[in-house]
């Protein structure tokens, strides 16, 4: 009972939220599935940081498990499931389906599609089998902080010591793995295995539901299909890292910021709301995440939805980005010791690595050659990005710019670490530069997908 | 459901691609499975014996000496995940005791001397249990 409130608490709520912030959803398949993927990834993050907090709290595991906890997780789930169902009963018709409807999609794609989806668990399955404890950063940090907040007895300087690699790092996939752990017994392989397959999943449905509201049912059969063409992806999500989850949480907060550009006022509020709860999310979840977060505040204030000033368009992605932003900074500035990044640069030698043109070079080249590298990307990367050049543009040039804006700006960031890390630039980027990417693929191909025409070679029927 | 002929070639079309792409995590799929990996020991299972010597509780000591820093952070790490929650504190300075990874004998003997440390149990994978020399 304790682990089954464990999760559903948490996840009921998660759902009430993004019920309750995007009340007018249209009536879609699609609209229903992107409101459930991103009530479920609030809920895992919930999960994560509620029993982080009871474990570094109550000590011992034994008294995480509470009856006291039960209670108030029982009411949690009673509230939340009461909040949905008044929401159910109560909702209005919604707004128009934002997409065109599309004609049904043949029989094949749709095989092709599920081809694609087994055999990528297939996948997942046989590197598990074959890593057991997950990939070097897995057992390095990722697990091994889920294992101290289980047995640290609730010291904070075991469970976050200096001694250990990355201390800083945030908790959504530790906190997961440790509550897990916490109800299934101490150390079973099989649980941050369940968590980077529920992530890989979320991502893939998020994906189709994304292209799906935002362009119909072949821009989600398509861009799930780019998306699992890239062996990267399954092979880092076997590896039990952070990064797939980030990435799919990003991919949403895109997604919602996409939809509020299409929006009239009042929903388009709630929608950047919905954006800024998920880039939030994704600071929860690695460092990376904070950037982020910065890169989606300063896209909403640079392209706001029509009609809405800046200020209040930027308030309402703040309002929405407050609750999990500010928690993920409290950790950073009370519990989390000083990111290695930061803490080995020296004033002096930052500068002589921003005016160092070789340094721009190499991570110019780096970025080139793993966009090109087969055995990651299978070509996909170059292929995303010539596809303005293929497809004649379609949708609404504000999307079209924001998500521009976006992806821009994210490659500037992510180009910046580099630019300033104090850490050796060739191992730094080829240790991390095929992980970091995975956050923007997904990203790629909406774009790709979501904002095409018709081919550019292709001439217009005579008429139209 | 009835199509025009133009819009019946598009799907077909799209069909098609959608399938060549479906064939790209088929394929990496083969590639996994034709690649035979061995069976990889857990690393419970591995560093039980190890794990067994410890101390329960405190910081113990840990010191390292292989080709590169990437292959003594990597066993420093499989054992720390295993022994959690005991901390694996860098150096030997206060430690009772400590444990030591080399990638070879040879090293070993350099390590051991470096630190004043004397072995007290031997385990697999380069792993060596030791406390400081006496006065």
């Amino acid at each position: 009972m304790s682990a089954l409130l464990a999760f559903l608490a948490p996840t009921l709520l998660g759902l009430a939220v993004v019920a309750a912030l995007d009340p007018a959803a249209d009536g879609t398949r699609a609209g229903r599935l992107l409101r459930a993927v991103t009530g479920v990834a609030l809920g895992a993050a919930l999960v994560s940081a509620s029993h982080a907090a009871i474990l570094l709290f109550a000590g011992s595991s034994a008294s995480a498990r509470s009856t006291a906890k039960d209670l108030g997780f029982s009411a949690v789930a009673a509230l939340a499931g009461a909040a949905l169902w008044r929401g159910r009963r109560r909702a209005p018709g919604g707004s128009p389906p934002l997409a065109p409807p599309s004609p049904r999609v043949p029989a094949a794609a749709l095989g092709a599609v599920a081809l694609a989806c087994l055999a990528t668990a297939a996948i997942l399955v046989v590197r598990t089998r074959a890593m057991p404890d997950g990939e070097w950063d897995a057992y390095a940090f990722w697990n091994l902080r889920a294992r101290l907040l289980l047995r640290g007895g609730g010291d904070a300087g075991v469970v976050f010591s200096g001694e250990t690699f990355h201390p800083d790092y945030p908790l959504l996939v530790p906190g997961l793995t440790a509550t897990g752990w916490l109800y299934t017994g101490d150390g079973p392989r099989w649980v941050p295995a369940v968590g980077a397959f529920l992530w890989m999943s979320l991502l893939v449905v998020g994906m189709g539901a994304a292209a799906a509201r935002l362009a119909g049912a072949r821009a989600a059969c398509l861009g799930v299909l780019l998306l699992l063409g890239a062996p990267n992806l399954a092979k880092v999500a076997s590896w039990q890292y952070a990064d797939v989850p980030t990435a799919a949480l990003l991919l949403l907060a895109v997604t919602w910021y996409a939809l509020a550009l299409r929006e009239p006022r009042a929903g388009a509020r709630a929608r950047l709301a919905l954006c800024g709860l998920c880039v939030s999310l994704a600071s929860w979840t690695k460092n990376e995440g904070l950037a982020q977060a910065l890169v989606l505040a300063i896209a909403v204030a640079t392209i706001p939805p029509a009609g809405l000033p800046r200020g209040k368009a930027l308030l309402a992605f703040a309002a929405g980005a407050a609750p999990f932003l500010a928690l993920s900074i409290a950790f950073k500035a009370s519990i989390g010791p000083g990111n290695d990044l930061l803490a080995q640069a020296a004033p002096g030698s930052l500068l002589s690595r921003v005016t160092d043109p070789g340094r721009y070079l190499q991570i110019a080249r780096s970025f080139g050659e793993e966009a090109f590298r087969t055995s990651a990307w299978n070509l996909l990367i170059p292929l995303a990005l010539l596809a303005p050049a293929l497809w004649t543009p379609a949708g609404l040039p504000r999307e079209r710019r924001a998500i521009g804006t976006v992806l821009v700006l994210l490659g500037l960031a992510y180009a910046g670490v580099y630019v300033l890390t104090p850490k050796p630039l060739v191992w730094h980027l080829s240790s991390s530069l095929h992980r970091l990417l995975i956050h923007v693929y997904p990203l790629l191909v909406l774009a790709a997908v979501v904002w095409r025409g018709r081919l550019r070679w292709v001439p217009r029927p005579r008429g139209a | 459901m009835s199509r025009d002929p133009a819009s019946a070639r598009r799907w077909s079309w799209f069909s098609v691609a959608a399938l060549v792409l479906a064939a790209l995590p088929v394929r990496e799929l083969v590639r996994e499975l034709g690649r035979g990996r061995e069976a990889v020991t857990p690393l419970d299972v591995a560093f039980a014996p190890l794990v067994a010597a410890l101390p329960p509780v405190g910081p113990i000591g840990w010191v390292g000496d292989g080709p590169s820093r990437h292959e003594v952070s990597t066993a420093r790490a499989r054992l720390q995940f295993a022994a959690a929650p005991r901390i694996l504190a860098a150096g030997t300075e206060g430690r009772a005791v400590v444990v030591a990874w080399t990638s070879d004998e040879e090293r070993l003997g350099r390590l051991l001397h470096a630190h004043g440390l004397r072995v007290l149990a031997r385990f697999d994978r380069g792993y060596a249990l030791c406390a400081p020399e006496g006065p």
